[in-house]
């Protein structure tokens, strides 16, 4: 896999693209980065591009948008927990399927969901939460999921 | 405390936010688009790693390649100022007489032909210690004595064992496990001295002094050695075999009964420590034969100014029965009104969590009268805290002060939280928006624990993040005044401590110790909690490696470095992995099964997705896989680590589902090495917290 980055733009708050969740279009429902206080800057990717935005304190929330616009994953990393429901949109749901527990599933252990529909991962400690999402099927051709980092 | 938070305050704003955009500018991917590169001398050593006893010597070996001429040159670094040892031309290495500081000493190989070119192993210098119990004994011809041997300062515990005493005599045998064999006849003299030598360090040994008696007659004392803290008790006990008389008479250090200063042992064993610590620290316990004084056996005590040990077990949760969760490790927790030595309650099956900071307990099992964590404005609005878990999961409740004990360590003070808190505030929709159903934690079944202790290697759960950021949508702090749950901006002394820190002393950090169990897993298991790290006797480092971890402030990770199958994970590693060690993970959740390979498989059977079966995907299969991979400190400390993962489908089924403690089970984390609690067992693990000195480094870090 070769990724050559390119920063073609960073902008300040205010000034921002429009933001998705997963599986939505870039300009559909915002993922508004005035609730994370963060900068965002969007970088042009091979077959796809990447939407940061980075909070006071480290908080970190990348999406990656497929040419046709539309949100094919969220990878997230900082101190706490982000808002999922608005990351992840109707995929929140099969989050919290996957979030069960029993006799070896104890709470408070990192979920995996890997599924044909959506794949989400969400793992860490206090003080460093990470994780990432991605729909397979939204993917581009000749792109990695792996990007989804 | 005080609620000053101004000026400091914005400083350390804008210093976050100039962190975050140095990651805004860190990230993306590299590119590894270039062109093979011509053929270039590469250096390689060999070996990379070891441990080096104080004065003994390694022979290192360098390797060039791309050049005839395979000269290099030898060269040590290290900490400034110290002794690092010598290493020759040829590359044999001598290590100095005393451990440097720090003990890394960096062996570094350079081509004589292209000088850019070098490699680096690293070494540890290591001081080995060697003990020997008991120290003295009688044994009566043909009979048996064991000697136990303990080696510290190296991860090489071999010893061998040999005797000696007059010249020509029938001394006996010893076995390689110690055992020792009197002769069958009395020696000339009756002396024989059992010694054991370190095969880490051949320079070091430990000898015990055997009578040998005709008279047929054994004592030995029960334990063979003990560690009690000042004016405490430990109950000795002495069998006598061989007469009829099994009396004894009991003395310490040599005094009859003992004396004030090393300590008194009555007439039926009960020794009670001395109100100060002796110098040495050890005292020697000895019961002699009343019916033959030649006969007698001791035990050594080692006498602690406090008390810095808890027992902590990993077993079923009393009260959940079978519904309790597998590999949680449960210790007792003591809590108290602030000041009072009398209205306290000790709390039993907390789970000691790793991965948090800071003491949540259920409601419904505290019945002391605490004082709230307020705002200190008129209305004294207390502080709340919602807590959310990488499965979602959250916890919700208020924050009371109380001093917190374990063992004889006690914090004073202390902001802990009682859960839930649903009764008076509904939880803000940031805290419940992301859980699952049923995910509040806010029970006996749902937390598998009457609480969480939050034991790892931070301060505080959040730290200058909430101290000194304006809060974010997920932060976990709020105030509830009437018209509604609020975000706060919560200064470090407000919000949930590791107690550990707070303790009056042992308090830069604790080992936790589980002992070894089968791969099959146990019912229960019992280990301990030791507070300190090289404070007392009994909590020295030791062989320990020092591994820091990602650190700046408040805004760290938390993570080292973890290389498997050529990828490293966390610290410096792949995009978004992580590596860390987390006795609340229950499991090893530890990369996915393609990554892992072996022929790992993943389980499909309803009620194990998420976990390895490893045999078969579907059934129980016997099965287990060791995998190795290499932890790096981000000071550069490194070695493998050992784990092994079996079949969840079994090792759950395994002794009818009555097995609670499992070394081998766990499930896929993809780019993530959580060492959960399976990694603890047949460890020692030491947490250094933040900001502490532990030895010559400086926490957070973990030692193993």
């Amino acid at each position: 896999m070769k990724i050559t980055l390119t920063v073609l733009f960073a902008v300040l708050l205010g000034c921002a693209p429009g933001w998705a969740v997963l599986g939505e279009y870039e300009n559909s429902v915002g993922l508004d980065q005035q609730v994370m206080r963060g900068q965002v800057r969007a970088m042009a990717r091979p077959g796809y591009s990447l939407h940061e935005i980075t909070a006071p304190g480290r908080m970190v929330v990348r999406e990656f948008v497929a040419p046709s616009g539309r949100v094919f994953g969220v990878a997230w990393q900082g101190p706490f927990m982000p808002d999922l429901k608005q990351l992840l949109g109707s995929y929140f749901t099969n989050l919290q399927r996957a979030a069960r527990s029993s006799r070896l599933h104890a709470p408070r252990n990192p979920v995996v969901l890997r599924s044909d529909k959506v794949v989400i991962m969400s793992f860490g400690h206090m003080r460093s939460f990470r994780g990432m999402a991605y729909v397979p099927s939204l993917v581009p051709e000749n792109v990695s999921a792996e990007v989804v980092r | 405390m005080n609620f000053d938070r101004s000026v400091a305050s914005k400083a350390a704003r804008f210093l976050a936010l100039a962190a975050g955009m140095l990651v805004l500018f860190g990230c993306g991917g590299g590119s590894n688009n270039t062109p093979p590169p011509p053929v270039v001398v590469v250096v390689s050593i060999s070996p990379t790693s070891g441990s080096v006893a104080t004065g003994a010597t390694q022979q290192f070996t360098a390797t060039v390649t791309g050049t005839s001429n395979t000269s290099v040159t030898w060269s040590l670094s290290g900490g400034a100022g110290q002794n690092l040892g010598t290493i020759s031309s040829a590359g044999l290495y001598t290590a100095p007489t005393s451990v440097p500081s720090p003990a890394s000493v960096t062996v570094t190989a350079k081509s004589v032909a292209d000088t850019s070119k070098l490699a680096s192993a690293t070494v540890t210098i290591i001081e080995v210690g060697i003990t020997i119990l008991p120290t003295s004994t009688s044994v009566p011809t043909n009979g048996t004595k064991q000697f136990t041997a303990t080696v510290t300062g190296t991860t090489n515990t071999a010893v061998t064992w040999s005797l000696s005493g007059g010249a020509g005599q029938d001394l006996g045998t010893v076995s390689l496990t110690g055992l020792y064999t009197a002769p069958a006849s009395l020696p000339s003299p009756a002396q024989v001295t059992v010694t054991a030598t370190s095969q880490a360090d051949p320079t070091k040994s430990a000898s015990a002094s055997v009578t040998i008696t005709a008279n047929g007659i054994s004592v030995s004392v029960s334990p063979s050695s003990a560690t009690v803290s000042k004016s405490a008790t430990q109950q000795f006990t002495a069998t006598v075999t061989g007469t009829a008389n099994t009396n004894v008479t009991w003395s310490v250090n040599g005094t009859d009964g003992g004396d004030s200063t090393h300590g008194t042992i009555d007439v039926n064993g009960l020794y009670t420590a001395p109100a100060t610590v002796p110098s040495p620290a050890t005292v020697t316990v000895k019961a002699t034969s009343v019916a033959d004084t030649a006969s007698f056996d001791t035990a050594t005590v080692t006498i602690l100014a406090v008390n810095n040990t808890a027992t902590v077990v990993v077993g079923v949760e009393p009260d959940l029965g079978s519904s309790s969760f597998v590999n949680i490790a449960f210790v007792d927790v003591t809590i108290c009104e602030p000041g009072s030595t009398s209205n306290c309650q000790t709390i039993p099956n907390v789970e000691v969590d790793t991965g948090s900071e800071g003491l949540r307990l259920l409601k419904s099992v505290v019945t002391l009268n605490l004082q709230p964590v307020t705002d200190g404005t008129p209305n004294q609005n207390q502080l709340q805290e919602c807590v959310q878990f990488a499965d979602y999961s959250y916890i919700w409740g208020p924050v009371y002060s109380a001093d917190v004990q374990m063992a004889d360590e006690k914090a004073s003070s202390v902001p802990v939280q009682l859960i839930p808190s649903s009764d008076l505030f509904t939880p803000p929709s940031a805290c419940t928006a992301n859980a699952p159903p049923n995910g509040e934690l806010n029970t006996l079944a749902q937390l598998g624990a009457n609480g969480i202790i939050g034991l790892g290697v931070f301060q505080q759960d959040c730290g200058a993040y909430c101290a000194n950021n304006p809060p974010l949508q997920y932060d976990p702090y709020y105030y509830c005044p009437s018209s509604g749950c609020v975000q706060a901006i919560v200064p470090t002394d407000f919000q949930l401590q590791n107690p550990v820190w707070m303790f009056p002393q042992d308090n830069n950090g604790f080992l936790i110790t589980l002992p070894s169990i089968a791969d099959t897993g146990a019912v229960s298991v019992t280990g301990t909690i030791t507070f300190g790290i090289g404070t007392q006797v009994n909590n020295g480092l030791g062989s320990a490696k020092v591994y820091t971890i990602d650190y700046s402030g408040g805004a760290t990770t938390g993570d080292f470095a973890t290389t498997f199958g050529g990828k490293t994970y966390g610290y410096g590693g792949v995009a978004n992995s992580d590596s860390y060690i987390d006795s609340g993970s229950n499991g090893l959740y530890i990369l996915d099964s393609t990554t892992l390979g072996q022929g790992m498989l993943d389980c499909t059977q309803t009620g194990y997705s998420g976990f390895y079966c490893p045999g078969s995907s579907s059934s129980a299969s016997a099965t287990t896989i060791t995998y190795t991979a290499t932890n790096a400190g981000v000071n550069g400390t490194s070695a493998d680590v050992n784990f092994t993962i079996g079949n969840a489908i079994y090792l759950d089924s395994f002794n009818n589902f009555s097995n609670w403690a499992f070394n081998d089970y766990g499930g896929a984390n993809p780019l993530v090495f959580d060492y959960g609690l399976p990694f603890f067992f047949g460890r020692t693990i030491f947490i250094g917290i933040e900001n502490q000195t532990v030895g010559s480094a400086t926490g957070p870090l973990w030692a193993y």
